[in-house]
Order: C-alpha cells, then sequence, then structure tokens
C-alpha cells in the first residue's frame, strides 16, 4: 500500500491517458492496468471542434484524477496551469512539468522548482517531473513536494532506466515516495523499477502504443506487482568479489 | 521534528533480540548485497558472523579503497580543561574524582598549539569536559579565534550546546562537531550519569540534530562501548546515522567505536568487546555504508592499530595526550583516560606510509567557504 | 433578445447578451468536469459560471481536461 499525501494505493502503477486510439481504448487499458491514478492534460477548447470527455469513464473506473501541467514553459505557465486545473477538475492533486524544450520533452529544473515551491504554498499536492537529479529530488521534497518523479529515460522513448544508478540515490535519500515517471518500455523496466525499490512508476506510451494496449497493461500490472513483491521479499544479490588470497585478519589469532 | 521520534519506535529488546537470531544465512545474503540495510547491518553484527570476519575484512578493506583510495586522515586531540559538573561513572574527568583541574589560559593554548604544530597536524579537536560557566561560551568564543588562526580544521568534542550558539561558533571556525551517546539505553544511561546536565538523555540524543541545523560540516557519533550490550548500542548508532544522512543529506558524518578504557575510578564494562570483534564492528560499518568517515583513537594499541589500518579506518589520532597542556608540558597525574599507543607523530606517519597509505593532514573541505 | 460578441479562446462567437458561462458550456456541448474558464489570466470558479457577467468584446479562454501524459 502507498500513501501519497492524503490517498492511499493499493496499485503502485500510475497510468497517463495519452495516445490511445480512442477514448474507449483508454479506458479499458486503464481498468485492466489496475491503475488507481491518472494523468491527464489542459487543452484550450476548439469551440468548432470540441474533444471527446474523458473524465467521465476514468471516474466510472475508479480512478484518481492527476491532471499535469504539460504545456508549460515556465513557472509561470504552470501556476497558472495548475490553478486551471483545479477549478477544471476539482481536485489539488498536480503533477507538474515544464518542458521548454518541445523536441527533447527535458523537464526544466529551475522553472520545476520555482513553481513547486509556490504552488505547495497554494495548497497543491504536487508530484513533480524531473530528471533523475538526486540534489534537486532532495530540493524539491524540502520545498513540500509530496513524491518526486524522477525520469527513467526522455519521454516517450521506451528506453527503459537510463538512469538507472541516479535513480537509486534518489531511491536511497527520499523521504517522499519515489515514483519512476517517462522512459519506461517494457514490463520489465518497471520491474526493475520496482525491484530498486521505487515507490511506484507511471507508464504511459509503453501502453498507449502497443499494438494491443489493454494486454500490455495487464501485462505492466503483473510486473508492477512482481517487483514489488520481489523487493518486499528481499533479493539474494550477486557474489561479485572474489576473496583474496593473503589473510587481513590473521593478527587477530594470536 | 528530531531523532527522538525515530529512536521512540525503536524497542531495544526487540533490537537485541533480532540481532541475535539472525543466522548464517542471513549473514551471507548481507555480504552478497550491493547494497546493505540495517536488517543486514544486524546480520553482520551477530555472532552469526564470526566465521565470515576474513570475507567481511576483505570487502570492507575493497570497499573503503574505491571511496577513500590509500588515504588516513590525522587528528589530535587538544584538552583544553578538565574541569567538570556532570558525574560519569566511566570518566577520569568525573567531578567526583578528585584529580587536579585544569583550564588552559590563553597563553597556555598557544604552547599547545606551538607544540602541536611542530609534528604537521592541521585537523585538531578540542576537548573540554563540561562546565558551562567556567569552560562555556564565553571561553569557548575567546578560544576558538586563537586555534583557527593556527589549524585548518577545527573540531570539538565538548558539552552538548543550543543550536544558535553552534551557528555562532561557526562563524568562529567550527568545523566539525563529536557528540558521543554513550549509551542508546535510557535506564543504563542514567545509571552511568548521575549528576549535572549530561543526565539529560533526551538532549543529547537530539545534539547532532541541532549541529546539523546550525550547518555545521561534520558530526560524529557513537556508542562508549562496553556501557551496555555493544552489538544492540552499535546498532543504535547505525540507526542515527542513518536517520540523520536521510533527514540532513548535506552533512558530513563520522563514527567512532571507543572501548571502554581502565581510568581512575575502575569501572568494569557491562560487555566486553575483543578485538576480533571491534574488527567485526568496523567491516559492518563500512559494509553498511561505503561513504562515512570511521575514526580509531589511541585508545587501541599500536599493533592492533596498525593491523586494522588498511580494513575501514580512514581517520585517525595520533601522538595524543588526554591532559590539558599536555603537549607543552609533561604532566602525567590527568589523564581523562589511559592511551594505549603513544607513538609519535613521526612514527605514525611512517607506519602509514610503510603500509601503503597517504597521511593527509589537511582537510580540503573548506577551501571555498574559509 | 440582444446579442452581443465575443471571444472564445480567440475564436469570434455570437451569444445572447444575457448568456452565463453555463450557458457557453451547454452550448458547446462540453462537460461540466473537466472545463474551465479564465478573463484575462485570471481563473473563474465553478461557482460563478452562472453569475459571471458577459460584455460585448469579451475575451474568454476556456480549457477543458484531455487526453495526455
Amino acid at each position: 500500500m502507498l500513501k501519497i499525501a492524503d490517498k492511499v494505493f493499493h496499485s503502485r502503477l500510475f497510468t497517463g491517458t495519452g495516445k490511445f486510439a480512442n477514448k474507449d481504448l483508454m479506458a479499458d487499458s486503464i481498468k485492466a492496468s489496475g491503475s488507481q491514478l491518472a494523468t491527464m492534460a489542459l487543452k484550450r477548447v476548439d469551440i468548432h471542434s470540441t474533444d471527446d470527455d474523458i473524465l467521465k469513464p476514468i471516474i466510472d473506473a475508479g480512478v484518481e484524477l492527476l491532471p499535469n501541467t504539460s504545456g508549460a514553459k515556465n513557472a509561470k505557465d504552470a501556476i497558472f496551469a495548475a490553478h486551471l486545473a483545479r477549478e477544471a477538475l476539482g481536485t489539488n492533486w498536480l503533477k507538474l512539468e515544464i518542458h521548454p524544450d518541445p523536441k527533447y520533452l527535458m523537464p526544466d529544473p529551475i522553472e520545476t522548482l520555482k513553481a513547486a515551491e509556490q504552488l505547495v504554498k497554494d495548497g497543491f499536492v504536487i508530484m513533480p517531473y524531473c530528471h533523475a537529479d538526486p540534489v534537486l529530488c532532495k530540493r524539491l521534497e524540502e520545498v513540500g513536494c509530496s513524491v518526486v518523479m524522477p525520469l527513467g529515460a526522455p519521454i516517450g522513448s521506451n528506453k527503459g532506466l537510463v538512469s538507472e544508478d541516479f535513480l537509486e540515490i534518489i531511491i536511497d535519500q527520499a523521504n517522499v515516495p519515489v515514483v519512476v515517471d517517462a522512459g519506461i518500455g517494457a514490463p520489465s523496466h518497471a520491474a526493475k523499477a520496482m525491484e530498486m525499490g521505487a515507490d511506484a512508476v507511471l507508464v504511459n506510451t509503453a501502453i498507449a502504443a502497443s499494438p494491443d494496449p489493454v494486454q500490455m497493461a495487464m501485462a505492466f500490472k503483473l510486473a508492477v506487482e512482481s517487483g514489488r513483491m520481489a523487493y518486499e521479499s528481499g533479493l539474494a544479490g550477486q557474489v561479485s568479489h572474489a576473496v583474496a588470497s593473503s589473510p587481513l585478519t590473521s593478527f587477530l589469532d594470536n | 521534528m528530531s531523532f527522538i521520534e525515530e529512536f521512540n519506535q525503536l524497542d531495544w529488546d526487540d533490537v537485541s533480540l533480532s540481532i541475535y537470531s539472525k543466522t548464517a544465512s542471513d549473514v551471507e545474503r548481507a555480504l552478497n548485497k550491493p547494497k546493505r540495510d540495517l536488517e543486514d547491518f544486524k546480520a553482520l553484527l551477530s555472532p552469526a558472523a564470526e566465521p565470515y570476519l576474513e570475507q567481511m575484512a576483505q570487502l570492507s578493506l575493497a570497499a573503503t579503497r574505491k571511496r577513500f583510495g590509500n588515504t588516513i586522515s590525522l587528528y589530535i586531540p587538544l584538552y583544553l580543561s578538565n574541569l567538570c559538573a556532570n558525574a560519569c561513572t566511566y570518566c577520569g574527568f568525573s567531578m567526583e574524582n578528585r584529580i587536579k583541574r585544569r583550564t588552559l589560559n590563553t597563553e597556555e593554548i598557544k604552547a599547545e598549539i606551538s607544540a602541536i604544530k611542530k609534528m604537521k597536524f592541521d585537523n585538531v579537536l578540542l576537548v573540554t569536559g563540561e562546565h558551562e560557566t567556567k569552560v562555556g561560551m564565553k571561553y569557548f568564543r575567546q578560544a576558538l579565534p586563537v586555534i583557527k588562526e593556527q589549524f585548518n580544521y577545527l573540531a570539538m568534542e565538548v558539552q552538548p550546546l543550543d543550536q544558535d550558539e553552534y551557528a555562532e561558533l561557526k562563524t568562529l571556525g567550527l568545523d566539525a562537531v563529536m557528540v558521543y551517546q554513550e549509551t542508546y539505553h535510557p535506564r543504563t544511561y542514567a545509571e552511568h550519569h548521575l549528576r549535572g546536565n549530561k543526565t539529560d538523555f533526551n538532549y543529547r540524543l537530539e545534539t547532532p540534530d541541532r549541529l546539523a541545523r546550525a550547518g555545521i560540516d561534520k558530526i560524529g557519533i557513537g556508542a562508549l562501548i562496553g556501557l551496555e550490550e555493544w552489538r544492540t548500542d552499535c546498532f543504535y548508532v547505525a540507526a542515527h546515522l542513518q536517520y540523520l544522512e536521510r533527514t540532513y543529506w548535506q552533512t558530513r558524518y563520522s563514527i567512532s567505536f571507543p572501548r571502554l578504557r581502565p581510568c581512575e575510578g575502575g569501572l568494569q564494562p557491562k560487555s566486553i568487546m575483543s578485538d576480533k570483534q571491534l574488527v567485526q564492528l568496523i567491516c559492518a560499518y563500512r559494509l553498511l555504508n561505503p561513504e562515512v568517515e570511521l575514526s580509531l583513537s589511541t585508545r587501541e594499541s599500536a599493533t592492533f592499530r596498525d593491523n586494522v589500518l588498511p580494513l575501514g579506518v580512514t581517520s585517525m589520532s595520533a601522538a595524543s595526550k588526554t591532559q590539558p597542556g599536555g603537549y607543552a608540558l609533561a604532566e602525567q597525574e590527568l589523564e581523562q583516560f589511559e592511551i594505549s599507543d603513544e607513538r609519535s607523530a613521526k612514527s605514525i606517519e611512517s607506519m602509514i606510509r610503510q603500509r601503503g597509505f597517504d597521511p593527509v593532514w589537511k582537510d580540503w573541505h573548506s577551501a571555498y567557504s574559509g | 433578445m440582444s446579442s452581443i460578441s465575443i471571444k472564445i479562446n480567440e475564436q469570434q462567437e455570437t451569444v445572447s447578451s444575457t448568456s452565463t458561462l453555463a450557458d457557453i458550456i451547454h452550448m458547446l456541448s462540453l462537460p461540466e468536469l473537466g472545463c474551465v474558464f479564465a478573463i484575462n489570466n485570471v481563473v473563474i470558479p465553478k461557482s460563478d459560471w452562472t453569475s459571471q457577467q458577459l460584455n460585448d468584446g469579451d475575451a474568454i479562454s476556456l480549457f477543458q481536461a484531455i487526453a495526455g501524459g
């Protein structure tokens, strides 16, 4: 069971709602994943071509809403987006993401920290998406973020835990839950993150862009459960160091 | 918020039982893990780990080399005063002991400094008893600048102070503070600390929190081994370290493992720790935490120190005198505890080099903010 | 009934002078949950949807929650 702010989650798999072929497939996949928290974005309405309502199927499935601030290029935009999201969805939970770089979508650490500090003061439950920078994660924690969400690899890249060594440090040092977000491309990546001690993972592209998203969602559900179970049981570890020949403690045998 | 909250979640007897219940397979698993936690530490501390000592030593040596290279930091204690308002059963300076009391004045401090500088040391640990009025902030305010002028790194081992007092001393050049809880067992603690401010267990326990919040660079913790069942006490040290690292992530830490030594007063240790067990402890700390400084004092014999040097220790004192004025003058009667390794700094340096290590006199850490 | 001309997300729209923000939501067949208005970068609370006065020439922003990661 994972506690974040005032909510308790049984599923450690969070999902995104983007990139699905249609709304029904999105809803079915989220249900199959067992996820209890899904992210969504905010967009200016085109009055001549309005979007489907994605929220009703999510809410009907008992899933909590986590609006994100994608589109924000700086702290000011993100703060505005946060207030819009809170009013639109009736939740003070927020995934803070600020990417001024539209090509690689790398998160801006300075604007993110700035926005996080202000939004925490404004009463939001902030889940900040950031690079796997251990010091940045400590700073975000210190300004009051409820979790930290370091990336595994660039958004949509499906490359897995490229930032593994840094995630290890972050997991070791964190006093808030660590959610690995972005870059998870396969259930084995998600399992690995959980085995390492991550508290949860957020997966979007790997499920949505799969030829069979519903089945893939189930695979991720199992992987996250399995990885967590392994972590809780205690992994055996490998023998990496052979015993050298000259004894160091024979001086004690006198 | 402080360590007290986490401390109160631990139960001494449960911890003891847990340590003593560890098996050989717990130990083997702990040894094979790349990253170890407090449960693994219990296994490495337990009697079940004793047959694995050689393997622990090999792993500990490798981990220490990887992080610290072949360097050993050297420091020297400078006893400024043996005046004390506490009565601690194990200490030569206890107010109940009839010994000649002395507090160094500025001239005497300068004489000590002069003698120390001839020995190459640049890292000094100031030690006093605990006397709030005669050797308190007023004294420290006057002594620190005189000493800091001559030495790069200044540590103190004195009575616990308030956070703002530490912050003030930091502006006067204080870099590190050693504050040992002595024992983490409150009842036993009360049996050994009979009078004076040191009877306040909680205030002492929260000292590292105050230090970290005051921005002190390095904090040294430890237990006085022998006051209580040593494995359990040392587990508490490790738990304390873990809490501190997680809460004050910008601070450096150091662990010491003083074993109760004979002193004026003659206290018998409750649990005896053999040399083998001390090696086991040092290796266990290193295997749990590859980054923490492990410091070995002159309480231990020359032979022991020489052999233990490569196994996990990264800091040593040398040529120590535990009486005020001990360097400039050669008085014998006022010792806090008996020194075992009485070799000169030069001898120690030579021994260190002979073993393939580089003695480090100056800690460069404060290069930019000094 | 007279009509006024307003801009919604830069797009021109003609509405009755007594229209409220709630009316606009219904007019566009949008769900109430998930939508939010802002006027001059100030977020309008949902509770003001039926009371907020609209004037000729107003430029309002309308956002909706959509699929995203």
